[in-house]
């Protein structure tokens, strides 16, 4: 009893404080913040607070889960070096706008690049034998993780819609994407928004999930009457729809 | 009185316990008893066998403490002495919810190279993952689990002494594994006749050759050593699949209603049969197959059904059941 009592003030004690000062670069590093920011039609969206926005369909769209992977981060020198800042972060709008830090060499850089989920080398890999730290450990992936069919969900997407014309009021329709599986993996690029490094110095970047074009591309809309369901650990025609419009979600700030 | 004396017996179990990991080595190697006509199976470099490894992983096999309200253990489905199978058509979980699959016998898994009757999990590392957290079995999540197997002072001590480091799904994963690699069954009595000058019966010969025959076919897919060629295939059981089975995982319509093949190791002792437990009997599979089965368009072109005898059937039965290995299930290292 006494063993038990000592053992569980030894692991409240030892236990990380909620809010972790953010890591120092250890040389002549700086620190590069990516702030995520969701917005819909330019503007501050809130997740899981019942805001209600007007999609593209016509549609009054509630938000309540946005996670996603970002894998193989890379930055890309004025001069075109390309080199990997990150290999992959966690992304849960649950608590507000969430951010990641990373070192990186001092420098004048286009902007970053990234794969919107896990990729093929590590998809499929085993996630117990990460440090439980790691973005990808089973530690952090959670429900992120298929189990009995090994890999990653790269992202979800859920919500409740109000798809009557008028608009009813109620948002009864429930909505849910999640996506995975390598053939959905995507990059996006974004080396059109240069930014400085400088020793000792954060920069902080502001990366947008910008809603509104969730929902569509030059090509393509998604309409929530009657797509509004994909659990895509395979390839499905709705798989490859939102994967290939996720490509146009992101923008720089 | 009561109360001391069963504080007395915890007492001494503890300290019984505690003796026997005391004397465990990390480094004391576990080897595999491989039968005569098996091949070296191929163990990954992170959990080479060990005898505190595999320990460790019996104790979790049989502890309810993997599954979220602490009632059942691996062993609730898999039981021993039916070649790791529960004798269900289909299995059941915490709250006696139904699972969606018959329990497959758990034998011969270091030969195997994915899991789960539709193939979808690659390591049996990774495999160790889905029972625990599947909602209609124990419906945990692995850290929670880990949280509990950690507060456990026997799991702690075996888990540093293991794998040099305190219980977390690392460990429960790779201890499983390594449990559940060394269930290996290759001492049938067809295999004391391939192997050691035993013999086999009339009708389990004649059970034999029509087994191996081109008629019967059974052969191409149930071959080698462990009786399968590890393929998934749609044995025309439905017309109409409510379980898609390697479908969900390729969501490609060609894998409509195929599974694992399975091996026929130790097949008189897990009925009953086919991935949904359909089949009570192997008269009604053997009775399956000679029917050719439903008219699937997916259906292996193999299966085209044929005549037997009840003379043969009979036969081609006793020879299955040559196939089952009662040292195997009789097997008190296997037991709790």
């Amino acid at each position: 009893m006494v063993t038990t009592v000592a053992l569980a003030l030894l692991l409240l004690a030892c236990k990380k404080p909620a809010t972790e000062p953010e890591p120092q670069p250890t040389n002549n590093n700086g620190t590069l913040k990516v702030n995520l920011i969701a917005k819909f039609n330019g503007q501050p969206y809130t997740i899981n607070q019942a805001q209600s926005v007007i999609n593209i369909s016509g549609y009054s769209v509630q938000v309540e889960v946005l996670k996603f992977f970002l894998y193989d981060l890379r930055t890309k020198t004025q001069a075109g070096m390309e080199t990997q800042f990150k290999d992959a972060a966690k992304i849960d709008f649950i608590n507000g706008n969430p951010s990641f830090t990373a070192e990186v060499q001092p420098g004048n850089y286009q902007g970053i690049k990234f794969g919107i989920g896990v990729g093929p080398d590590k998809n499929n890999s085993d996630p117990t034998v990460l440090a439980p730290d790691h973005p990808l450990s089973i530690n952090q992936a959670q429900d992120m993780h298929w189990n009995w069919n090994t890999g990653y969900i790269f992202m979800k997407f859920e919500g409740r819609v109000d798809t009557a014309s008028p608009l009813s009021g109620n948002h009864d329709l429930l909505f849910s994407f999640h996506t995975g599986n390598n053939a959905l993996y995507r990059e996006v690029e974004l080396y059109n928004h240069p930014f400085t490094i400088t020793t000792g110095n954060t920069t902080n970047l502001n990366l947008v999930f910008n809603i509104d074009k969730f929902f569509y591309n030059t090509n393509d809309t998604l309409d929530l009457k009657t797509d509004h369901s994909l659990h895509a650990f395979t390839v499905t025609s709705l798989g490859t729809r939102v994967a290939d419009i996720s490509v146009g979600i992101f923008t720089l700030e | 009185m009561y109360k001391i004396i069963y504080i007395s017996l915890l007492i001494f179990l503890f300290s019984a316990c505690n003796n026997i990991i005391e004397n465990l080595h990390s480094s004391d190697t576990y080897t595999l008893n491989i039968p005569q006509g098996f091949p070296q199976p191929s163990i990954p470099e992170d959990n080479q066998l060990t005898n505190t490894r595999v320990l460790l992983g019996k104790m979790l096999f049989y502890d309810p403490i993997l599954s979220r309200d602490s009632t059942i253990s691996c062993a609730h489905c898999h039981h021993p002495e039916k070649a790791f199978t529960d004798a269900l058509p289909l299995s059941k979980g915490i709250e006696a919810r139904m699972s969606i699959r018959n329990a497959p016998p758990l034998q011969n898994l270091a030969y195997q190279n994915s899991f789960m009757r539709d193939g979808g999990v690659p390591t049996i590392e990774l495999q160790v993952l889905a029972p625990i957290e599947d909602h209609n079995e124990m419906d945990f999540n692995i850290l929670h689990a880990a949280k509990r197997v950690a507060n456990n002072i026997q799991y702690q001590k075996l888990s540093e002494l293991a794998y040099g480091r305190k219980p977390d799904p690392y460990v429960i994963t790779r201890a499983l594994a390594a449990f559940e690699r060394t269930l290996i069954s290759g001492y049938s009595r067809y295999d004391d006749y391939l192997y050691r000058k035993g013999y086999l019966n009339a009708s389990e010969l004649r059970g034999k050759e029509l087994f191996f025959s081109d008629s019967l076919n059974c052969s191409a897919c149930h071959s080698g050593f462990n009786f399968t060629n590890g393929t998934f295939q749609n044995n025309g059981l439905y017309l109409h699949y409510n379980d898609p089975g390697r479908q969900r995982i390729t969501t490609d319509s060609l894998d409509n209603g195929k599974f694992r093949v399975p091996s026929l190791r130790n097949i008189g002792y897990t009925a009953p049969y086919m991935h949904d437990g359909s089949k009570q009997t192997l008269e009604e599979v053997v009775d399956h197959y000679a029917s050719g089965g439903q008219n699937h368009p997916l259906k292996s072109n193999l299966i085209k059904g044929f005549y037997l005898t009840q003379e043969d059937k009979k036969s081609l039965i006793s020879f299955l059941n040559s196939l089952n290995d009662s040292k195997f299930v009789n097997n008190e290292q296997y037991k709790k």
